[in-house]
């Protein structure tokens, strides 16, 4: 919502380095990750808006990642549609499961709201490994390619960072017009929202049906990327943590869960044999930070920046211009 | 009378309680209507009621001729009906510039895909509401700080954002709900031209007071309750003068 | 017939054991605690270690096992609720509990491993079947819980004091209330109370580090049922809940139990939102 000339072109910067990055790197195994880490962006830049701007504490936000998949891979691989209908697809199945989970369970406070999604994301995992006549239960199934030049491991990659481009772009959009300034008073003060009347139960679920069909043409890349789709991909354990990234990187911004989710990807990948731990050692920085930095570290930047340029809480004094709210009013009634 | 916000012979209880019994009270367009009463007279609770945050028990809210004592906090917002809350209700969060737009959410006609795409509506609403949010913003006193963060202005910053914010909505109707609270001599003037400004633009303005020099200097008329009842209504030298009034303020 | 009820109203008492857990937290915190089940989880397998694997007497197990809980339930108030509880954004509490709840569960896996391991025998009996203590252990124990726990609210000082808590806190601290070390302690009871449940419920369920999750959910929706804040609910919900699931599996298979589930929470909260037993509060401006 600021006007800054340094942030586009530092993303513009960003940009540019991510569309070149498979010749910066010759290394296939990194542009793996930074592939799988772009898949994980599509499903977090929306997620984002719904956790980190709308405050809705989806934590089961894995179950339409999975369903996303499957679907995918049932109606590219089994069905033998076109791998782009299909991920499309994937993304409207996903939508209205999104739309059929939101309607009752976004009316409901948010400690309610949170079980909801985490009882959703447990059931997904449970009929994944059940229902064998629809997804091979624990052996999985392979997941298609996309057709030239998408299937090579740069081609794949370019179509991801162009997905991944465009969703960032739209959710960077609502963030800084009306919407989003609705979305963060939903969040901070419903009272507030609803007496500028922000439709409140309206824009949750608007949020979470769109957050819904990223999360299935997430899904779907997903597959691909990992050209083989088991259960056990889709844990609850991943679902904490996409919300760890969105937490620490800050909530009600777009850069920072950006951060935190391409750090808490390549964490496990670059240190192996400590993988394990991964979750745990999710589980202790979601706690410290929400224990000392409930604003992730957006919030510590904006802070920071606040502070260098001395915007301490000095008193204002408020001197009214009369004549000119005079007219401001009288334009307008 | 057409065009006004009306509270017609409205009751309210809470469990055995009556806290507002068959009171009735006509704002106007362009007038600034003072609501005073002693603590637990049923003004808050007044307010509350014509606003929507709690429902009548028995009589009824007209607007404009239209019975709206159905219609939800935001439907009565989306009908021009803007208030502000005894402790102020901002997003932290937001700067200062950003709370006042938020006023604005009422004139937006953009959904949420139309926005995902930088269409050109919001782009344009976003445009106009941010102009008229500064004019106001400069109009109140606030120009200074549009850039800070709420939740780092002092208290009497955010009574006027507050202010600003209903402003930005365009209301026909505000209803501030004991604004004075916490403030200077110098910036009770200021409420009071403000609000002044406002009448004069044509908005009904209710001021719900304990500062009762204030509601007589600024106010046309007066509304005075005691105990859920009103005393007395009219113009606000009739009621400051009210014997029974002296009595409930003055008295034992 | 006769096993499937009485497999239903254990887990029942076992699910409506971990609603009066999070009642408890909730009476003086106003916090649903996402480690509400992981109290049992800690509670199970510290018993199971140390009686199993460490030839404990099981009467010592037992006690150790309550300390585990009081300790798990001290620490999460220190860690995750105090400060939150100070500060003013209320829903943090959802993310610190969550966070908190995870680290346990993930140290758990690694500390002990991730096969359900049986727990041991409490009474010394021979034949197994609709008698055999596994069922009786939670059920009895749940009504035991409820009882004591409303004569706890009733009769004693700090019961009483809890009550006054859950209604106004900022009453009771006017009034002299030292309204943090009363939430310690019951998050203190909490735990203990919750690795009692675990103890009683751990022939049913084995010990297993997964069991905090599904215990903490299942009983969420207990609680939820039977309206917050009732004991009698909490039982009535868990009982509900149980039979729900045992009689789910027993028709249709295991595979579908928390669907069902869920599906009875979400009826339940669109239809009813206090709760069989719960009253509505409105409170906002």
């Amino acid at each position: 919502m600021k006007h800054n000339r340094i942030r586009p072109a530092l993303v513009g910067l960003f940009a540019l380095l991510a569309a070149l990055l498979p010749w910066l790197t010759g290394n296939i195994y990194y542009l793996h990750v930074a592939t799988v880490i772009g898949v994980y962006w599509v499903l977090i830049a929306t997620l984002n808006l719904l956790v980190g701007f709308t405050g809705q504490l989806s934590v089961g936000h894995v179950g339409l990642l999975a369903i996303g998949a499957y679907a995918f891979c049932l109606l590219a691989g089994g069905q033998g549609w076109h791998p782009f209908l299909a991920l499309l697809s994937g993304g409207a199945i996903c939508a209205v499961i999104g739309l059929l989970l939101g309607l009752p369970s976004l009316r409901l406070p948010g400690f309610y709201f949170a079980m909801a999604t985490l009882a959703f994301g447990l059931i997904v995992s449970e009929l994944a490994l059940a229902e064998q006549w629809l997804t091979n239960g624990s052996v999985g199934m392979p997941a298609p390619s996309f057709p030239a030049p998408f299937d090579t491991p740069r081609g794949f990659y370019w179509l991801v960072l162009g997905i991944a481009g465009l969703v960032t772009w739209m959710t960077s959009n609502v963030a800084r017009f009306m919407w989003g300034r609705a979305m963060v008073a939903l969040r901070d003060s419903t009272v507030a929202a609803s007496s500028v009347a922000v439709p409140i139960y309206r824009t949750k679920l608007i949020v979470f049906v769109f957050s819904g069909f990223t999360a299935g043409i997430a899904g779907g890349l997903y597959a691909t990327s990992q050209t083989y789709i088991t259960p056990d991909a889709f844990i609850v354990n991943l679902g904490i943590y996409f919300f760890v990234a969105i937490i620490i990187g800050g909530r009600g911004v777009i850069i920072g869960p950006f951060i935190g989710a391409a750090v808490l990807a390549a964490i496990p990948e670059l240190v192996g044999p400590l993988a394990k731990y991964g979750t745990f050692f999710y589980g202790l920085i979601l706690l410290i930070v929400v224990l000392v930095l409930p604003g992730g570290f957006g919030e510590l930047i904006t802070t920071l920046a606040a502070k260098l340029r001395r915007d301490a809480p000095s008193a204002t004094s408020i001197e009214p211009d009369l004549p000119s709210l005079r007219d401001v009013i009288r334009g307008q009634t | 009378m057409s065009g006004a916000l009306e509270a017609r012979a409205v009751i309210r209880r809470f469990g055995g309680l009556l806290a507002v019994d068959g009171v009735s009270l006509e704002l106007r367009p362009g007038e600034i209507h003072g609501l005073i009463g002693p603590n637990g007279s049923g003004k808050t609770t007044l307010l509350n009621l014509i606003s929507g945050y709690y429902t009548v028990d028995e009589g009824s809210i007209v607007l404009a001729g239209q019975d709206v004592t159905g219609h939800s906090v935001r439907d009565r917002a989306l009908s021009g009906v803007a208030r502000t809350f005894q402790t102020p209700k901002l997003v932290l969060s937001l700067p200062v510039l950003d709370n006042a737009m938020l006023g604005g959410w009422r004139s937006v006609r953009s959904g949420f895909l139309e926005t995902a795409i930088a269409a050109p509506r919001p782009k344009r609403e976003e445009a106009e509401i941010r102009a008229r949010a500064i004019d106001i913003l400069r109009g109140v006193g606030l120009g200074q700080v549009m850039d800070k963060r709420a939740d780092l202005l002092e208290h009497t910053a955010q009574r006027f954002l507050e202010i600003a914010r209903a402003l930005t909505s365009r209301p026909k109707f505000v209803l501030l709900d004991e604004p004075a609270g916490g403030l200077t001599g110098t910036e009770i003037q200021h409420l009071a031209d403000i609000i002044g400004v406002m009448r004069d633009g044509g908005i009904g303005v209710l001021l719900v007071e304990h500062h009762t020099d204030f509601v007589f200097r600024v106010c046309d008329r007066v509304t005075a309750l005691n105990l859920g009842r009103v005393i007395v209504h009219g113009s606000a030298t009739a009621v400051r003068n009210d014997p029974e009034v002296i009595r409930v303020y003055l008295g034992a | 017939m006769l096993l499937v009820v009485v497999s239903g109203l254990a887990l029942g008492g076992l699910y409506g054991m971990t609603a009066l857990v999070y009642n408890v937290m909730y009476s003086t915190s106003k916090v649903l605690s996402f480690g509400t089940g992981q109290f049992a989880m800690v509670g199970g397998i510290c018993t199971a270690w140390l009686v199993l694997d460490l030839h404990w007497p099981l009467w010592a197990g037992f006690i150790a096992c309550l300390v585990s809980g009081a300790v798990f339930g001290w620490l999460s108030e220190v860690i995750a609720v105090r400060r939150i509880v100070a500060a003013s954004d209320e829903h943090l509490w959802v993310l610190s509990t969550l966070a908190l709840s995870t680290m346990v569960q993930e140290a758990m896996s690694l500390v002990w491993g991730t096969d359900p391991t049986p727990f041991p025998r409490v009474l010394p009996q021979e034949f197994a079947g609709a008698f055999d203590q596994k069922f009786w252990l939670p059920m009895i124990l749940a009504v035991l819980m409820a009882v004591g726990l409303e004569q706890f609210y009733r009769r004693s000082m700090i019961g009483k004091l809890f009550i006054a808590m859950s209604e106004d806190s900022f009453a009771a601290r006017a009034r002299g209330v030292a309204t943090d070390r009363m939430r310690s302690l019951s998050y203190v009871l909490a735990g203990v109370l919750g690795a009692l449940s675990g103890f009683a419920g751990g022939q049913l369920t084995f010990a297993d580090f997964a069991l905090g999750t599904a215990l903490g959910l299942s009983g969420f929706i207990a609680l939820a049922v039977g309206g917050i804040g009732s004991s009698v609910g909490a039982l009535v919900g868990g009982a509900i809940l149980g039979m729900l699931t045992s009689l789910t599996t027993h028709y249709f298979g295991a595979e579908y139990q928390k669907t069902i589930a869920i599906g009875l929470l979400i009826l339940l909260l669109v239809v009813r939102p206090q709760g069989l037993f719960g009253t509505t509060q409105v409170r906002q401006v």
